[in-house]
C-alpha cells in the first residue's frame, strides 16, 4: 500500500508543479514506484515540466468518467521505469471531477504505487477540494513573501478542517543573501507564523527555468542547488534523516538553520 | 433570582443510528424520564449529522409533546471519546454569519493609530455604566465583566457550545456560558465570534478574526483582527502575549497599527479604551488591579 501526498500552496506560482515533478523524479531515482497526478484540470502543466506532453492520449477525466481504463491513461516517464504521470484534462474544468471520484482514484493508485503525489491547483475552490480528497499527507509550498505565507496559512487551516493534520512545509525560492540583508522573510519568520514542520528549503536557482523549459526536472542536474535541495526533500519523505543544505558559506546562517531544525523536531 | 421560574438544562445524546420513528421513541422516553416541560432547556447532541429537515421534525415533535419552543433547543455535535465526529461544514460559503456588527455610533475614529504606553492612570474616569450587568458603579472589585442577565447563567458547569467559523467550518468548544476557551491557532480566513469573553490558547494569525461581546485574551501572538466589546461594551479589553494586530476594535472604536514596520515589544500587552481612543499598555498585574478597581 502506497502513500498519497498532496502538494499544495493556495497561491499560484510558488512552485507546486516544479516541486511535484522534482520530488516525484527524486523518489523514482531511488527505485520507488511513483505516480504523479495532475489535478489542475484546464490548466495542466505537469506533463510539460516532465517533457511528456506529446504522449497524452487519455486523461484524469476520461478515467473518472470511465472512458478508459486507469492503466491506459497512465504515461510512463521516458527516463525512469518507476515514474508515471496521470495527466489533467485540458478542455474541461475543475468540476469535471468530484471529490468522491478522486478518493476512489487515489485508493486505486495506492494499490499499485509506493507514492501517489498529487499536484494541486492554485486556489481553494473545487480543484483544491478534489486534490485533497484522497490525500493522506500534505506538503505546503510557500515562498518567502507575505502574500504566499498568508495563503499558506489559510491552506493549512483548510487542510486541518479536512482532517489532514500536520502538513509539512517547503520554503521555495529563498535567497539567503536577501534574507541576510533583511530584505526577505527569513525561515524563522515563516515558521513563526505557520508553526508547521519544515521538510526542506529550496534556494532560488536560475536553472529551474532552464529545466522547466527543457522538460527535464532540475533534480537530475548534479550541479543545481535547487536540485540538491529537492533530492534531500525526496529522501526526507522516505523517512531518511538528512541534514539541511548549507545555503550560505557563513557560519551564522547555518547555526540559524540548525536552530530551526531543532525547533521543528 | 427568586420569583423567576427555575430553568433546567438537559443534555440528550441522540442515538447513533435509527430512523425518525426510533429517535422519536427515544425522545418520548427521555421526556418522561427527565420530566422535560416548557421551562426546560434542551441541548441535543447528534452523533451523526442530521439533515435540516430531520432537525425540523424533531423540533416539531418536542414542541408538540413538551411544549418546548425551538428557542430553548440547541443542537451540538456529539464528541466521541476517541475521534471527533466528522464536522462537516453545512455550507462552504465564505463569510456566512457574523452576528455582531459595529455599533453605528458617530465616534468611530478609523484614522487613529495605536498609541503605545501613552497612559496616565489617574485620568481613567469612573465607569460610565455601559455594562448593564454592573451593579454598583465604582465598586472596588475586580469585575470587568458580569454575566449578562439571562437564563441559566447561575449554572457554572461546562456546557458544549457550537462555534461557527465564518468560513463555514464548525467546531465545538467547551466553556462556561460567558467565556469560551479556544485551544487552537486561528489561521488566515478563520474567524470566531461569541457573545462573551474569548480566550485563545494559540495564535491569531494575520487574516484571522476574533469578535467577542466581552474581552479577548490571546495566549500567543495576536496578528489578526480583534473586536472586543462588539455590542458596545467599552470596558472590554484585548490582551495578548504579543499584541501585533492588523486592526483593533473595542466597542465603537477602531484603530490600526502604524504604517511602516515598527518594532513591537516582546512582552504581554493590553489594549483598552481610554480618553476616547484605544491605548496599549504593557500588561502589569499590579497596575491592572488598580485600573479594574478604578473602573
Amino acid at each position: 500500500m502506497g502513500e498519497v501526498i498532496v502538494i499544495t500552496s493556495g497561491k499560484g506560482g510558488v512552485g507546486k508543479t516544479t516541486t511535484t515533478a522534482n520530488i516525484g523524479t527524486g523518489l523514482a531515482t531511488m527505485g520507488y514506484k511513483v505516480v504523479l497526478v495532475d489535478t489542475d484540470i484546464g490548466l495542466r502543466n505537469l506533463d510539460v515540466v516532465l517533457g511528456l506532453e506529446n504522449r497524452i492520449v487519455y486523461d484524469i477525466v476520461d478515467v473518472t468518467k470511465g472512458n478508459c481504463k486507469l492503466r491506459q491513461a497512465l504515461i510512463k516517464d521516458k527516463r525512469f521505469e518507476g515514474l508515471h504521470l496521470l495527466p489533467a484534462a485540458q478542455t474541461k474544468d475543475k468540476t469535471a471531477v468530484s471529490p468522491e471520484e478522486m478518493k476512489a482514484l487515489c485508493a486505486e493508485l495506492k494499490r499499485d504505487f509506493d507514492y501517489v503525489i498529487i499536484d494541486c491547483p492554485a486556489g481553494i475552490e473545487q480543484g483544491f477540494k478534489n486534490a485533497i480528497a484522497g490525500a493522506e499527507k500534505a506538503i505546503v509550498v510557500t515562498t518567502p513573501e507575505v502574500s504566499a505565507v498568508r495563503d499558506a496559512d489559510r491552506i493549512i487551516g483548510l487542510l486541518e478542517a479536512a482532517e489532514l493534520y500536520q502538513p509539512k512545509l517547503i520554503i521555495n525560492r529563498l535567497r539567503p543573501k536577501m534574507v541576510k540583508r533583511g530584505d526577505m522573510m527569513s525561515i524563522e519568520d515563516i515558521i513563526d507564523i505557520l508553526a508547521v514542520e519544515l521538510i526542506g528549503v529550496v534556494p532560488e536557482d536560475e536553472y529551474i527555468v532552464v529545466s522547466t523549459n527543457r522538460g527535464e526536472p532540475a533534480i537530475l542536474d548534479p550541479n543545481s542547488r535547487a536540485g540538491q535541495a529537492y533530492r534531500n526533500i525526496a529522501r526526507r519523505i522516505t523517512g531518511e534523516e538528512v541534514p539541511f543544505l548549507n545555503l550560505e558559506e557563513e557560519e551564522g546562517f547555518m547555526s540559524k538553520l540548525k536552530k530551526i531544525i531543532g525547533l521543528s523536531r | 433570582m427568586e420569583g423567576k421560574s427555575k430553568e433546567r438544562e438537559i443534555v440528550i445524546v441522540l442515538p447513533e443510528d435509527g430512523d425518525m420513528v426510533a429517535i422519536k421513541d427515544f425522545l418520548q422516553k427521555k421526556l418522561e424520564e427527565e420530566e422535560i416541560d416548557k421551562n426546560s432547556r434542551v441541548i441535543l447532541q447528534e452523533k451523526v449529522t442530521l439533515s435540516g429537515k430531520e432537525k425540523k421534525e424533531i423540533e416539531k415533535f418536542l414542541r408538540k409533546r413538551a411544549g418546548l419552543s425551538s428557542q430553548k433547543l440547541s443542537w451540538v455535535q456529539h464528541l466521541a471519546e476517541e475521534k471527533r465526529d466528522e464536522v462537516q461544514p453545512e455550507s462552504n460559503a465564505v463569510g456566512t454569519v457574523i452576528p455582531f456588527v459595529l455599533p453605528a455610533v458617530g465616534r468611530e475614529e478609523p484614522e487613529k493609530t495605536l498609541a503605545r504606553g501613552a497612559s496616565n492612570f489617574s485620568q481613567v474616569k469612573e465607569g460610565s455604566g455601559v455594562n448593564q450587568g454592573r451593579e454598583q458603579e465604582g465598586e472596588r472589585e475586580m469585575l470587568p465583566l458580569k454575566p449578562r442577565e439571562g437564563e441559566g447563567r447561575e449554572k457554572r458547569g461546562l456546557t458544549p457550545l457550537p462555534i461557527f467559523f465564518t468560513s463555514g467550518e464548525r467546531m465545538t468548544v467547551w466553556g462556561d456560558e460567558n467565556t469560551i476557551l479556544v485551544q487552537r491557532t486561528l489561521r488566515c480566513g478563520q474567524s470566531i465570534s461569541y457573545d462573551g469573553n474569548v480566550v485563545i490558547i494559540g495564535d491569531v494569525n494575520p487574516g484571522a478574526e476574533v469578535v467577542a461581546g466581552g474581552s479577548i485574551i490571546v495566549m500567543g501572538a495576536l496578528r489578526g483582527v480583534a473586536h472586543a466589546g462588539a455590542q458596545g461594551d467599552e470596558k472590554a479589553v484585548v490582551a495578548a502575549f504579543r499584541l501585533q494586530p492588523t486592526q483593533l476594535r473595542i466597542a465603537g472604536y477602531i484603530s490600526r497599527s502604524p504604517d511602516g514596520s515598527t518594532s513591537t515589544p516582546e512582552y504581554p500587552e493590553v489594549a483598552r479604551v481610554k480618553n476616547g481612543g484605544i491605548v496599549i499598555d504593557s500588561l502589569q498585574p499590579s497596575l491592572e488591579k488598580q485600573l479594574c478597581a478604578g473602573n
